[in-house]
């Protein structure tokens, strides 16, 4: 599989040759012996639940988030809303893919799937390291694991973590780790809290990771600040064609600044 | 592999770059121990381990790290003395390694053994959601986003991730715009909350909490459908109430002297809340507008409310309806408000809130108006030049208590008593007669509802109410001339007068019960019953000014009444909604008994009957950007207290009215469908209705028509036809960054009036309305709206008259920086040729500028208003008996300057 791949990096560029090596390390394995299973749910409102899978093999991290929520009837039996909720879900997006994250230990790029009005990039981030204040007495049982808080200023918000020393593995969900121990829960500081709640944790894993690596090396690439840039351009758009459709209020005029609908808020070049 | 090594080395090259450099460091200030070394497992790197360095005293985590790919790892302290080092991982026994740190770089190697935790497989039950507050509600931590330089509570929400403040304080969270902004549970305000957000210190807030899905009601949270937001302000502890505040005011220094002021005053403590406001202004505005929303509380459509809307009926209504038009613009007005309004909260579990205001007020306008009849052999035209002034000296308060005994159960009640006073003066030249009117009104309301909500679980509640209303409107009305020679006879009148007593008492009572099903169905089931009882008793008389008054009062027969009306009425409404993820359904079925009882001078009658209302409601997502709704109806309702008035009254002027024959049950049916295509935010956004309506039993008029009188008595009529399309296209065209929004819209309607004289009439309606509009969403300073509609209304009987009537706007808002900004809006008004008048169009033009200092809490304005100094605007209006054309008279043209500051 080496010998098959390696011809083909050639031809690329060496930041290209960055995503396939991580892809590579993961799938010969490394010098971990065992590879660690953790479920997410991620809540990024009240309306939606979606499940992550997380695959960590003691060197590449690999988060899998599903494209589709959670039917209501298994997460919480008490959401509501009228057709209009479920129906605008479905609105301006054709087509839903997974969204992928791949992440190396100690390595501050990360490697993302994203996607705008149905095209899906590879999206390489250079992730400005967590600089975790562990520094707290909170203590909370979550499950049966004793969690300790932990929280960290993160691109325009603050990240708020309860991981557990009992689970000695840098890792959490989407693109956050580097904790001592498997991250239990996780939300930013926002009225639009996102939260991500450890469901599952399975040790030894035997199973396969669901990622196609010719498929994601097939896809357009994209640097998060170009990606970012794009999608921005779309949403603002899509700002001003509401805007010029909602009836008129008095001498009002729309605010310039923009909330993003994620845990990221201000990235590292908007400063 | 290459590339991994070079990336690997560049690594290495950086840690010896660093070790070196924490050696100088530590060397030159404080010692710094760095710890490295490897971990290993027969002979094998092992990446991935825990290396965790512990004080030995205390056993706190003082640095972590984890193995690297090649089991490398590094740490470093500045603290000295007894360590621990904890290297663990998953598979491998722990180990701890023992360490007193003398030098500044320590090399520790490290073999680990299989052990340890060699199996997870668990499945996590996170038992409660600690940091939501239940699944809706979001709190949040003031100080973890203060970041020093915030003053109101506004600056500091716009510190805040997914809220969003809009340049005139609005707030939104995501792209819901709050509902309102509560101060520990408790609300002035409502939508109006950006008084409080842009005052208020953010010195003694805790916590904000975002409260989602809001209920107004607390037990039917989680229950009732709501996609409601609202903030809550929690305060410190210790904080300690401050006053605050603002005024303003803009008056005219040159020429006609309007201007207007206002100044509000709010202390907001922990437990108890204080608000007061005093308002005045002379240019239009209807001051006790602004304080509507603490008058009525609560919604009709919440679930287990009754009586909401009972009052006595206005009988004598002069003021000038201009549908359309900015009714500001004819408005003479003198308004003076004072409001008070406080929140205690005595106990944790008990509230009283209470608001008092008094309003005297004056308001006149000027008209003028044509009618024309023109119906056969019945033609005549009267025209009427009128000045109204009207004195209104109201006094209101409210009283609120609630009280929650435990965490299910809501005990409330609201009391309301009221002290309305109306003074008319109407200066009349009525066909060149002149005369005055005065109409004089002294009533009192008092309303009271106590309230029993109670939350059974998650998915069910009930909401009991009972509500007793007691309301008195007599009226005093007059005109100092008798124009009605050829109704009653010719006399030695000089006038003519009219005493009503109309009189309300409701009892009513309710309980609603309320059930959230599993799978997200919905039902509902209540029981409403309801005593009214109503008094009319009016009395007509032509007086004779020769002699005393009272002496030789003439009572023309058939022209008073004595009128007693009492409904009993028991309702029993069931409603199912089927909730799918395309569709649902609700049928809804209202069962009811009623039971009638009028008597007229002593003459009583009676009927009884039983009164169905079946409905079906249904929604069906079509495809993902279609979505279909529908309505199917059959109502039975009972006649009202005006539509069975046995003899006539005077209701202004030259009219006369009096209610049908018999206490009929009316019956109608109908349907509707909608479309939606797409939403807001796609560049293509439609919507389309279809309506069809019949009355198989109508209210319709007889009308008696002559120029000085007009009798008309209301007649049991059958099968009025009614049907309606409505359209609304829109379309965001890139090219020109905007918005062109296509309007379509047509009624018509079948039904019969009669005309004495003339029999029955068959009259055919019909009404087009078309409009075109553009509003721009461009990135630069300058936006504009701008628009034309035209509505075409035909009437069709023996003949058939057509009214054109148009409008035309073109708004301009410009943003010249951050603190100014400024808009021009503009306005035409084309009114169709008729009463051989040429059509007309008439011009407004308003501009308004503002510029805000924020750091001194400023804002200085200016206003414009008809700026073409239009001092006339005549109207025009076409109904199945005649056309008329109004005149208005306009507050002038006038520049004012105004400034607000906060405090």
């Amino acid at each position: 599989m080496k010998r098959g791949l390696a011809p083909a990096f050639t031809k690329l560029n060496n930041m290209h040759k960055y995503y396939i090596f991580f892809l590579f390390l993961f799938v010969s394995g490394s010098s971990f012996a065992q590879r660690l299973h953790a479920v997410y749910e991620y809540m990024p409102s009240p309306m939606a639940t979606f499940q992550e899978q997380v695959y960590y093999d003691g060197t590449v991290k690999i988060a899998v988030r599903d494209s589709v929520p959670k039917r209501n009837q298994d997460i919480n039996k008490d959401i509501d809303g009228e057709v209009a909720p479920t129906f605008s879900m479905t609105i301006g997006s054709g087509k839903l893919y997974n969204k992928i994250v791949i992440q190396q230990n100690n390595a501050s790029q990360q490697l993302e799937t994203r996607s705008i009005e149905g095209v899906n990039y590879l999206v390489t981030d250079q992730f400005p390291s967590l600089v975790w204040n562990t520094n707290y007495t909170d203590v909370d049982t979550l499950g049966k694991y004793v969690c300790h808080k932990a929280t960290a200023p993160y691109r325009g918000t603050t990240l708020v973590a309860y991981y557990t020393h009992d689970i000695p593995v840098p890792v959490g969900p989407s693109k956050f780790g580097g904790l001592p121990g498997l991250i239990v829960m996780l939300y930013n500081e926002s009225a639009n809290p996102n939260y991500w709640y450890l469901k599952e944790v399975n040790y030894p894993y035997a199973g396969n990771t669901p990622i196609n690596d010719t498929y994601i090396q097939s896809l357009p690439k994209l640097t998060l600040e170009e990606f970012v840039k794009k999608n921005d351009r779309i949403t603002e758009e899509q700002m001003r064609i509401l805007y010029s459709k909602i009836p008129v209020v008095e001498g009002v005029n729309v605010e310039g600044k923009k909330v993003r609908g994620s845990v990221e808020q201000v990235y590292e070049w908007e400063h | 592999m290459v590339v991994w090594s070079k990336y690997m080395n560049g690594n290495i090259n950086k840690l010896v770059l660093t070790l070196i450099g924490f050696c100088l460091v530590g060397i030159a200030a404080q010692a710094q121990v760095t710890i490295q070394g490897r971990v290993n497992s027969n002979g094998k790197a092992l990446g991935g381990v825990r290396i965790e360095l512990q004080r030995e005293v205390d056993a706190k985590m003082l640095a972590y790290t984890f193995s690297d790919g090649e089991g490398k790892y590094h740490l470093q302290t500045v603290q000295s003395g007894k360590f621990t080092l904890l290297y663990k991982a998953l598979s491998f026994a722990p180990v701890s390694v023992p360490l007193t740190a003398t030098q500044t770089d320590t090399l520790i190697d490290v073999q680990l053994v299989a052990g340890g935790v060699e199996r997870l497989q668990e499945v996590i039950v996170h038992s409660k959601q600690p940091y939501r507050r239940g699944r809706d509600t979001i709190e949040l931590t003031v100080k973890s986003f203060l970041q020093g330089d915030e003053r109101t509570v506004e600056d500091l929400l716009r510190k805040i991730p997914g809220i969003n403040v809009g340049t005139d304080g609005s707030i939104k969270i995501g792209d819901k715009e709050v509902e309102k902004v509560m101060v520990e549970g408790d609300d002035f305000f409502e939508k109006g909350y950006r008084l409080l957000t842009q005052n208020m210190s953010v010195q003694p807030l805790e916590k904000i909490q975002v409260l989602q899905r809001f209920s107004n009601n607390k037990q039917l949270k989680g229950i009732e459908n709501s996609n409601k937001v609202a903030l809550n302000l929690q305060l410190k502890e210790d904080s300690k109430a401050q006053w605050l505040g603002s005024v303003d005011a803009q008056g005219v220094p040159i020429g006609p002297k309007y201007y207007q002021a206002n100044a509000n005053l709010m202390n907001f403590g922990k437990k108890n809340k204080y608000y007061l406001l005093g308002s005045a202004n002379n240019n239009g505005v209807d001051a006790v507008s602004s304080i509507n929303h603490l008058i009525q509380s609560g919604s009709a459509d919440e679930p287990g409310q009754i009586g909401v809307g009972i009052s006595t009926p206005n009988l004598i209504d002069n003021t000038p309806s201009l549908p359309g038009f900015d009714y500001k613009r004819t408005n003479f007005n003198n308004d003076k408000l004072l409001s008070l309004n406080t929140i205690l909260n005595p106990a944790p579990k008990f509230k009283i809130k209470w608001l008092g205001f008094a309003n005297p007020t004056k308001k006149s306008f000027y008209r003028n108006t044509v009618q024309n009849y023109h119906l056969e052999d019945i033609q005549f035209t009267n025209t009427e030049d009128y000045q109204f002034t009207r004195k209104i000296d109201n006094y209101f308060t409210k009283l609120e208590l609630q009280f929650e005994p435990n965490a299910h159960t809501t005990l409330s009640y609201s009391g309301t008593l009221g002290s309305l006073g109306k003074n008319d003066v109407g200066a009349l030249l009525f066909n060149g007669d002149q005369s005055q009117e005065l109409t004089k009104s002294k009533g009192y309301l008092t309303n009271h509802n106590l309230s029993y909500s109670h939350k059974f679980s998650d998915r069910e509640a009930l909401v009991s109410s009972i509500r007793w209303i007691k309301q008195q409107s007599p009226i005093n009305y007059s005109i100092d001339r008798y124009y009605y020679k050829d109704l009653f006879g010719k006399g030695d009148i000089t006038g003519v007068k009219q005493h009503i007593e109309n009189n309300l008492d409701y009892l009513g009572a309710t309980t609603h019960y309320l059930n959230r099903k599993k799978n997200g169905d919905f039902f509902e089931l209540a029981l409403t019953t309801a005593y009214q009882q109503q008094q009319l008793n009016s009395q007509f008389i032509l007086q004779d000014d020769q002699r005393k008054a009272g002496e030789s009062d003439i009572y023309p027969e058939g022209f008073s009444n004595q009128m007693d009306f009492a409904v009993f009425q028991t309702n029993l409404i069931s409603k199912y909604t089927f909730k799918r993820s395309k569709w649902e359904w609700t049928p809804r079925l209202q069962v009811g008994i009623v039971q009638n009882r009028l008597t007229d001078f002593g003459k009583r009658s009676h009927k009884n009957s039983l009164q169905l209302a079946p409905s079906l409601l249904g929604k069906w997502a079509v495809h993902y950007k279609g979505r279909l709704e529908t309505e199917l109806y059959f109502q039975q309702q009972n006649a009202s207290l005006t539509e069975l008035v046995p003899n006539y009254y005077s209701t202004g002027v030259r009219n006369f009215i009096k209610g049908m024959a018999d206490m009929a049950t009316l019956s109608s049916s109908g349907a509707t469908l909608t479309y939606t295509y797409g939403s807001m935010t796609d560049r293509f956004f439609a919507n389309l209705n279809i309506g069809h309506q019949i009355l198989f039993d109508y209210v319709g008029m007889e009308s008696s028509l002559d120029p000085n009188f007009n009798l008309a008595q209301q007649l049991l009529l059958k099968n009025k036809k009614s049907t309606f399309y409505k359209t609304d296209l829109n379309y965001y065209l890139k090219v020109l960054s905007g918005n062109f929004r296509l309007d379509l819209g047509a009624n018509s309607a079948d039904y019969e009036t009669v005309v004495t004289g003339l029999g029955n009439r068959q009259i055919h309606t019909d009404t087009y309305d078309y409009g075109l509009s553009f509003r721009s969403a461009w990135k630069s300073r300058l936006n504009i709206h701008t628009g034309y509609t035209i509505q075409s209304i035909t009437y069709r009987s023996e003949s058939k008259n057509t009214l054109k009537n148009s409008r035309g706007f073109l708004n301009i808002f410009l943003n010249m920086g951050k603190n100014i900004q400024c808009n021009l809006k503009n306005e035409s008004y084309r009114f169709g040729s008729f009463l051989a008048q040429d059509s007309k169009t008439y011009y407004f033009s308003d501009f308004s500028l503002s510029y805000e200092l924020r750091q001194h809490r400023t804002r200085f304005s200016m206003t414009a208003k008809n700026i073409f100094n239009t001092r006339f605007f005549r109207n025009t209006e076409l109904t199945d008996l005649y056309n008329s054309s109004t005149e208005y008279k306009l507050l002038p043209g006038y520049i004012s300057f105004g400034i607000d500051y906060s405090f």
